[in-house]
């Protein structure tokens, strides 16, 4: 089988997949008991029943479900995401998407980032000196790293940050704020300013002034974010390098003299990248619903909040709209990762054994 | 109009009547931020004086932020800028919205905004408005009557108003085709009673006198915006697919802006103009909007460039910028941070106290407090709670006690529905002071059945009763063997009501009822107060207008299918005294004394006092504490405290900053 074939394969399989998915969000969210209609109301007035059966009507929800099911199929399929009902009235969802998804991006983007410039080499840091003082000293501060709680490390990363002029006094003698150390950033939590790229995404190199400031804002949450996956990278590297290092070719490369720089980096290394790369990507999960939690501890309005506020405010088109966008996305990267599989190492192959 | 209209000065407008004020217009009050600062006092009156010296807390610090610039935080959402659309109001819309009438910094009455004069007619139905003359938007246009035309059809009319009950519902119902009171969609586009005779007079007919009007008229939802600026109707009305329905001969607007370049960040959005002080410079969903200054603006000043909300929705990251001096102004700090040793109040005038509190730091910030329009209470659902149960309930509980150490002093007690800033001033005393001799004494009390209420609130002021209500409970046949069920439903992640219903549950073990707490979020709860599903529940009202009627329109007995609390029977033959009594005061009193003036408010207050009687014999919702407002600040911010209706223009505010 070609690789194109294949691959339209994957693409044909997805679809009974997408539809599954999308059904399923119809039927959890809208044969649920919640009814947003309630939500219309506010602390003044509580009791205006009217309010409710004219945002019933107006939202849908009385049509027989088979009906809405059809109509919410449709616009889907045809990517007519529709407007929020309550959290943004009015608002196209995908405007809504476009406000909010690069604060995500970008927390994802870094947090990966680090987790990846980080974590692996430390693994194989660690891998290469296997059961010395300095591989059980990172192998133990990556377990505890891993370990900690995302929420409780974002807390006690904030109240460092706070405090940041007390504890470098303490410590360098010298006073150091967080808020004005390199560039100013207005508050320690917060969304980074994107807005500067906007319509210009070459701002990103011509303005460093404030792409650092974007990147000094996002910086604490993307450590946060990122320190699971830099734990996981980090453990799985080390064993990578191990298991690779005892193959028999590299005794053979060893044997006909390899030098011990050439033997590491191109024989050891590259290898040792193969069981990283499905970890790698499953991390651009991060990309799309951050965390909850990360982001309501820094304050960031990304997706994550974004989705659950929908879901507490009982907004379900967003709820449901921002669902079926997920069940793309993940049914994506997994194709992706599928065929990065066969790039990388050409042993896995299309055809079943 | 007929030549014997009657003409009134707007400070004196409303002013015979009850005063009082209206709770920002709805609810999800993002925006309201004021400010003020010690030395601008809030009015001439009783300062209690400040002998709090020793208290150790000294002078409020500055912030140092940015020079010209408030910081704000908003606590939920920017929905949007559309008038008509928004569930309240955005945050700050009144810094770049405005409306015919306001409360100038916050306070009752409600003065002109954009209007220099109106005149009612006789029969209280036609109210003529005379617009300021020489008032801008923010775009450049000059503002004129047809503005107002065609901004309130858009909020009786528009696919996208949300607001449509406020104008064509319920109370205030300005005369328009199609049966509205059975569903808002019914209305007929372009038969709202609205004109504009010339350029500066702007005129409406109503379907009924309403003594609100200039009060209800300064909500958010009545902003105006230049004529024409989006579509009206939308094409999906005209051809019936989206109600209401186009009917064929008003006029059409194809709208010099698209509605999301508008109202929202679409394409170079938002291009929205009104006349404000403040016009909006950018907004970018959920995280800040901008506001800058118009120097066109028709008042006084605005004296300061750029107003930022910055959207916060964690009320503990809000106080943490606070601390840190990341924001100028919070409204309220969480109740957990919240330490009453840490306050002085150093002067007190009316609702208004102002003084400085202590934060965590140790930095000093300047305080307000004022009483809001807002009542929180627990609804019984008579059909599943009977009546004696409501009443151990009632003697059990110390609203005093409940408003200090439950509410920490952010919250006062209440014995009555209606808000003591808006209560009906019988014997010409002043609302506070009618309110406080009706509970405790039965001062002003009207001849009831059982004389309910002729000593004040009878199930113990600041007191709980425990043995009274084990003896009710025990008359209607329970002891400890045979306790009454019930299940009390309160909101989820409420600290104070989870506290209080607690309470209730252990004191109600003594009077034989066994409590089940159950919580569900608020739009939960709404709805199965619709259904009529539970026995009782936790529920807060705000009041839209500065009137009793807003909250006792519910509790009269004539509307037994829909009332939450479902007291009285649609079978009037089962009613009892207490059902008849309140229901012949409102017919009989209220209802046909709706409109403006000293005869029908007196006639009016009569009902109003019998309803509340009758809900203290009947019990269907039982108030615990009247809402308080609060408002932290540092001393580089100069502003007044905002008064009762929470809502506050910033164009005299200034910053004491290089």
């Amino acid at each position: 089988m070609s690789r194109w074939r294949y691959l339209a394969k994957r693409f044909l399989m997805a679809i009974p997949v997408l539809w599954l998915g999308t059904s399923m969000t119809w039927a959890i969210i809208f044969l649920g008991p919640i009814n947003p209609a309630t939500y219309v109301l506010g602390q003044t007035n509580p009791q205006n029943q009217a309010a409710v059966k004219a945002a019933r009507e107006r939202f849908g929800l009385g049509e027989p479900p088979l009906e809405h099911y059809t109509e919410f199929m449709i616009n889907m399929v045809t990517l007519d995401l529709g407007q929020t009902w309550l959290l943004y009235p009015g608002t196209p969802v995908m405007s809504l998407i476009f406000d909010y998804a690069p604060r995500t991006v970008w927390l994802g983007f870094w947090s990966v980032l680090i987790a990846v410039f980080v974590g692996v080499p430390l693994g194989f840091y660690a891998g290469l000196n296997s059961n010395s003082v300095s591989d059980y000293a990172t192998s133990l501060t990556g377990i505890v790293w891993r370990a900690m709680p995302n929420f409780w490390l974002a807390i006690m990363l904030l109240a460092l940050l706070v405090k940041s002029e007390t504890i470098t006094q303490a410590l360098f003698g010298i006073p150091i704020s967080w808020d004005t150390f390199l560039v100013d950033i207005n508050a320690i939590t917060g969304n980074p300013q994107l807005s500067y790229m906007q319509g210009n995404p070459l701002a990103l190199v011509t303005q460093p002034r404030e792409t650092l400031a974007a990147i000094k804002k996002i910086l604490p949450a993307a450590v946060v974010l990122g320190s699971a996956s830099m734990g996981n990278e980090m453990r799985i590297g080390r064993t990578a390098v191990l298991e690779t290092r005892s193959e028999q070719y590299i005794d053979t490369a060893k044997a006909k003299g390899v030098s011990g720089r050439v033997l590491v980096w191109k024989h050891i290394l590259r290898n040792a990248l193969i069981p990283l790369v499905p970890i790698v990507t499953s991390e651009a999960f991060l990309l799309i619903g951050g965390s909850v939690l990360v982001e309501t501890v820094f304050g960031i309005n990304g997706m994550g909040k974004l989705f659950f506020d929908a879901a507490i405010q009982g907004d379900l088109w967003l709820v449901a709209t921002l669902m079926f966008i997920f069940i793309i996305l993940i049914v994506g990267i997994n194709i992706v990762q599928d065929l990065l599989y066969t790039l990388i190492d050409p042993r896995v192959g299309y055809e079943r054994e | 109009m007929s030549e014997d209209t009657t003409r009134r000065r707007f400070l004196t407008a409303t002013g015979s009547g009850v005063a009082a004020a209206l709770a920002g217009c709805s609810s999800n009050t993002p925006g309201q931020q004021t400010t003020e600062s010690a030395d601008a006092t809030a009015t001439e009156g009783s300062a209690t004086g400040s002998s709090n010296t020793e208290s150790g807390i000294g002078q409020p610090d500055k912030a140092g932020g940015p020079s010209g610039t408030l910081r704000l935080a908003a606590t939920g959402p920017i929905q949007t800028l559309d008038p008509v659309n928004a569930k309240g109001s955005g945050a700050g819309y009144n810094q770049y919205q405005e409306s015919l009438m306001y409360f100038p910094e916050g306070a009752l009455p409600p003065v002109g905004e954009l209007a220099s004069d109106y005149t009612v007619s006789d029969d209280g139905k036609t109210y003529t408005f005379t617009l300021k003359e020489g008032v801008t938007h923010h775009d450049g246009q000059e503002l004129t009557a047809s503005d107002f035309v065609y901004s309130w059809r858009r909020l009786a009319g528009s696919a996208k108003s949300r607001n449509a009950d406020d104008i064509i519902g319920g109370t205030f119902t300005i005369q328009h085709e199609g049966a509205t009171s059975e569903n808002l969609n019914n209305y007929e586009i372009g038969s709202l009673a609205v004109r504009a005779p010339d350029k500066n007079t702007f005129e409406f007919d109503m379907a009924a006198p309403f003594h609100a009007i200039p009060s209800q008229i300064a909500g958010g939802a009545f902003g105006v915006i230049p004529e024409g600026a989006v579509q009206y109707p939308r094409p999906s009305q005209m051809d019936g697919s989206k109600q209401p329905t186009y009917d064929g001969n008003s006029p059409l607007y194809e709208g010099e802006y698209k509605y999301q370049e508008y109202f929202s960040t679409a394409g170079d959005g938002p291009y929205f103009a009104s006349t404000g002080p403040f016009k909006v410079d950018s907004w970018s969903k959920g995280d800040q909007i901008r506001l800058t200054a118009f120097s066109d603006y028709h008042g006084e000043g605005p004296k300061i460039q750029t107003i930022t909300y910055t959207v916060i929705g964690s009320s503990n990251t809000r106080y943490q910028r606070f601390v840190n001096g990341n924001l100028d102004m919070v409204n309220g700090i969480p109740n957990s941070k919240y330490d009453p040793d840490d306050l002085v109040i150093d002067e007190e005038n009316g609702a208004v106290k102002v003084g400085r509190y202590r934060l965590n730091e140790g930095t000093v910030v300047n305080y307000g407090q004022v009483t809001s329009l807002e009542t929180d209470y627990i609804l019984f659902n008579c059909d599943n709670v009977k009546r004696p149960a409501r009443r151990a309930f009632a003697y059990m509980i110390n609203q005093h006690d409940i408003a200090e150490t439950i509410y920490k002093g952010i919250g006062s007690p209440a014995y009555t529905i209606t808000p003591k800033p808006a209560f009906p001033r019988l014997g010409g005393k002043d609302q506070v002071a009618a309110y406080k001799a009706f509970v405790k004494n039965g001062e002003g009390s009207n001849d009831v059945p059982g004389n309910v209420g002729e000593n004040g609130y009878p199930y113990g002021f600041d007191e709980a009763r425990l043995d009274e209500a084990a003896s009710v409970m025990e008359a209607a046949g329970h002891s400890a063997d045979n306790p009454y069920k019930v299940t009390f439903t309160i909101f989820k992640g409420s600290d104070v009501w989870d506290q209080l219903a607690k309470r209730i549950q252990a004191k109600a073990q003594a009077a034989h009822i066994d409590v089940t707490i159950e919580k569900a979020s608020f739009g939960t709860i709404i709805g199965k107060a619709i259904d009529g599903t539970m026995d009782m529940f936790s529920l807060g009202d705000g009041m839209e207008w500065p009137e009793s009627d807003n909250f006792l329109r519910f509790l009269h007995a004539g509307n037994p299918g829909t009332a939450f609390t479902r007291w009285g029977s649609t079978d009037k033959s089962k009613w009892n005294d207490f059902m008849k009594t309140a229901d012949s005061a409102w017919q009989n009193k209220y209802k046909p004394n709706r409109g403006p003036g000293d005869q029908n408010q007196k006639m009016r207050n009569e009902a109003y006092i019998t309803v509340e009687q009758m809900n203290w014999a009947s019990v269907q919702e039982l108030p615990t504490v009247f809402g308080v407002f609060e408002r932290f600040w540092y001393d580089d911010v100069n502003e007044e405290m905002v008064s009762t209706m929470e809502d506050q223009k910033f164009n005299h505010l200034q910053l004491d900053r290089p």
